[in-house]
C-alpha cells in the first residue's frame, strides 16, 4: 500500500467521522436540532429542508467516501459542504447577523465560533488534499495498476 | 490492500456512531428540567434553541437539580429568545 494510498485512507476515514458523528448527533436528539436550527439567523421557513437535508447530505457524503468509484465526488461534495460551514462561521464572527446564536452538534457544540472556524478550515484543507490525492491517483492509472501489481 | 482499507473504514465508522451514542450519553443531565440563575434565585430555564440559548462564554449556562441543590449541565452565558420584540427588555425599557 502506497503512502498516498494510506493518506488518502486516513483522509476519507477522518471526513467520514466527522460526517457521520454529526449526522448520527442530530438524528439522537432530533427535537433539540430543530429548535437550535430555528434559532440561527436563518428564515425559519428553511428550517424543515435544512434539518433533514444536512444530515442526509452528511450521510451521502460519508457513503461517497468509502467507495473507491464514488470518493472524488465525496472529497468534492465535502469541500463545497465545508467551505458553506466555514463562510457561515466566518459571517457569525464578523457579527453579520443580529446576534451570535448557538454553535451546534454533539461535542462540536462545546466549540466556541472561532474553535469552530479553525476547525472547519482543518477539514477544508482535507478536502482539499484528498481531491489533489485522488485525481493524481486516478490521472496516472498505468502507474497505479503497475504499482499495484508489483505490490 | 483491501484488507487494510476495510480495517481504516470500519474502524471511522464504529468510533463515529459509537462516538455519537457516548455523547448522547453523557448530556444525562440535558435529559431533566433545566433552570438558570436570574440573580436572585432559580428559574425554570424553558427549552433550549427555543426559549433560550448559551452564548458562548466559560461561565455554567444551565443547571439542573440534584438531592440538596442544583448542579451545573451546560456551559455559557443564559441568553433569552424573544419571539416577539414587544416582549425583549430594550422595548420595555423604551416605552
Amino acid at each position: 500500500m502506497s503512502r498516498r494510498q494510506v493518506s488518502l485512507e486516513l483522509i476519507s476515514s477522518l471526513l467520514i467521522m466527522l460526517f457521520l458523528y454529526a449526522s448520527i448527533s442530530k438524528f439522537l436528539d432530533f427535537e433539540r436540532f430543530i429548535h437550535e436550527m430555528d434559532n440561527q439567523p436563518l428564515p425559519n421557513e428553511l428550517t424543515p429542508y435544512l434539518v433533514w437535508g444536512i444530515p442526509f447530505l452528511e450521510i451521502a457524503i460519508s457513503i461517497a467516501l468509502i467507495f473507491e468509484r464514488t470518493r472524488l465526488y465525496g472529497f468534492m461534495a465535502s469541500l463545497i459542504l465545508m467551505i458553506l460551514f466555514t463562510i457561515y462561521s466566518g459571517t457569525i464572527l464578523l457579527h453579520f447577523f443580529k446576534y451570535v446564536p448557538c454553535s451546534c452538534g454533539g461535542v462540536i457544540r462545546k466549540l466556541t465560533w472561532r474553535q469552530h472556524l479553525a476547525f472547519n478550515l482543518f477539514f477544508v484543507g482535507l478536502s482539499v488534499t484528498g481531491i489533489f490525492l485522488q485525481r493524481r491517483k486516478h490521472s496516472n492509472p498505468i502507474i497505479s495498476s503497475t504499482k499495484n501489481i508489483l505490490v | 490492500m483491501k484488507k487494510v482499507k476495510l480495517a481504516i473504514i470500519t474502524t471511522a465508522i464504529l468510533l463515529s456512531i459509537g462516538g455519537a451514542f457516548a455523547t448522547k450519553l453523557n448530556q444525562v443531565c440535558a435529559g431533566h428540567p433545566q433552570f438558570y440563575y436570574n440573580g436572585s434565585g432559580w428559574s425554570p430555564a424553558g427549552t433550549m434553541g427555543w426559549d433560550y440559548y448559551c452564548q458562548d462564554s466559560p461561565s455554567t449556562c444551565t443547571y439542573y437539580q440534584v438531592a440538596g441543590g442544583f448542579a451545573g449541565c451546560s456551559q455559557g452565558s443564559y441568553t433569552r429568545i424573544f419571539h416577539n420584540l414587544k416582549d425583549a427588555p430594550a422595548a420595555k425599557l423604551k416605552k
